[in-house]
């Protein structure tokens, strides 16, 4: 009996989460491509030294960090994933999502404070160890981008 | 250098698979390795343990049942029940008849209104209390033990035993095993079916021992004999029927024993005791 109760309950987490992490993960997407879009004509690049044509009239740190947690329903397809091997495809999605919206979150930065483009932008990652009292699992992950603003006189060429 | 603003496709570090269609094919998946295993791993364990040396086999299923939730539960319900230390006592002297028996015999109680006894791997029986109340003598409840007894020696009680076990395990594992699950499977063991000739070999080596013990097997098919009667110890008998061959072919097979080794059918019957029941004289 109690088992039955259990196994009830995982279930209607694991659908509740499939239709809260679909959904959410369908917004996101929209918003994140809206200002991909918006934010296309400001450069983000990995080059460490500045480009020979730009003129170089400011410089400053900019970030985005985002904080991305595990839903339930992704959790269990990456737990069975986990057992065969294989890509954790649910966790794809969602790591995506935050690279994205982490070097976004950096370019709004960086258009805020009246920069022209990032150089040098690198993206790092770590986990968010769980609150469980074994330290196991994982809360969730945070991404975070940086690089260095420039202001450009006559902008990017 | 030039900057080229353009986006990339969409969707390059994302695999493009449905989560649920993804669901779908590792459950099944899982859920068919799974099946797979329970079935292999049970017809393997149904393959080695009827070849077990009795001795490994007590060594390996004693503890199971001793230290398990089975006793705990058959210990505290046994107190109660003025039966069952006669019915141990019993068991032993007719364990005693069995001179090289390769087990060592322990009885429990279950609390169960239907009349049942089953014979656990490693030496360990279960009696139910319906089984207890209605014996009519201690001679009867002889005979039933001696049927177990028999089980044990034919190594019938080894049979068909390893899917139940792989899957109770496999669900003690995952966690869905709450209490009492060990006892479950204690009675769901107890419901495989022996098949008629099994249940024959059990009957002769029963009467046997009920001979050697009181010098005549009197009594021994009282068990069977209610069933014909139709009387009210038949209907709680009817789930042990319903396991074994109906009473009337046993009862003409263990006549046809008796006469052949020259037992003699009637007897004084000892009523079953309550508290000890000591050998008698």
């Amino acid at each position: 009996m109690e088992a039955y109760f259990q196994i009830g309950i995982a279930l209607v987490q694991l659908i509740g989460a499939y239709f809260s992490g679909s959904f959410l993960e369908a917004r996101h997407y929209r918003s994140i491509r809206a200002r991909e879009e918006q934010w296309r004509r400001l450069p983000a690049v990995t080059l460490s030294t500045v480009p020979a044509s730009w003129q170089v009239a400011g410089s400053g740190l900019v970030t985005g960090s985002v904080v991305i947690s595990l839903d339930y329903f992704k959790r269990f397809l990456a737990g069975l994933r986990g057992m065969i091997g294989g890509r954790i495809a649910s966790y794809e999605s969602l790591l995506d999502r935050a690279r994205r919206e982490a070097l976004l979150r950096m370019k709004e930065q960086a258009q805020d404070r009246g920069f022209d483009a990032v150089i040098n932008v690198r993206i790092h990652t770590s986990r968010l160890a769980n609150t469980r009292r074994d330290g196991q699992g994982t809360a969730g992950v945070e991404v975070l981008a940086f690089g260095t603003a420039l202001v450009l006189r006559g902008g990017p060429a | 250098m030039k900057f080229n603003p353009s986006l990339p496709r969409d969707g390059i570090n994302v695999s493009g698979t449905h989560p649920l269609r993804e669901l779908a094919l590792l459950l099944v998946g899982f859920l068919a390795v799974a099946m797979l295993l329970v079935i292999v791993v049970g017809a393997a364990i149904d393959f080695v343990v009827p070849r077990l040396p009795p001795g490994l086999e007590s060594r390996i299923f004693g503890p199971v049942w001793v230290t398990s939730e089975v006793r705990d539960h058959a210990v505290s319900e046994a107190e109660d029940d003025p039966h069952l230390d006669c019915a141990r006592e019993l068991l032993e002297r007719l364990a005693r008849r069995w001179p090289d028996a390769p087990y060592r015999f322990h009885a429990s109680l279950w609390r169960e209104e239907q009349s049942n006894a089953l014979a656990l791997p490693g030496g360990f029986l279960m009696l139910t209390s319906g089984l207890l109340d209605s014996a009519g003598s201690e001679n009867e409840l002889a005979f039933v033990l001696g049927h177990e007894l028999g089980h044990f020696h034919n190594r019938d009680h080894l049979r068909g035993l390893g899917r139940g076990l792989v899957l109770r395990l496999a669900l003690a594992a995952l966690g869905a095993g709450a209490a009492g699950d060990l006892a479950e499977a204690a009675t769901a063991l107890g419901e495989r079916r022996f098949d008629r000739e099994q249940e024959l070999a059990a009957d002769r080596f029963g009467l046997e021992l009920v001979a050697a013990e009181y010098g005549h097997v009197g009594g021994a098919s009282d068990f069977f004999a209610g069933q014909s009667a139709g009387n009210e110890i038949a209907r709680r008998l009817e789930a042990y029927a319903s396991t074994h061959p109906v009473g009337e072919e046993r009862i003409e097979a263990l006549r046809a024993l008796a006469r052949e080794r020259g037992w003699d059918w009637e007897g004084e019957l000892r009523p079953l005791a309550s508290g000890r029941c000591p050998a008698g004289s």
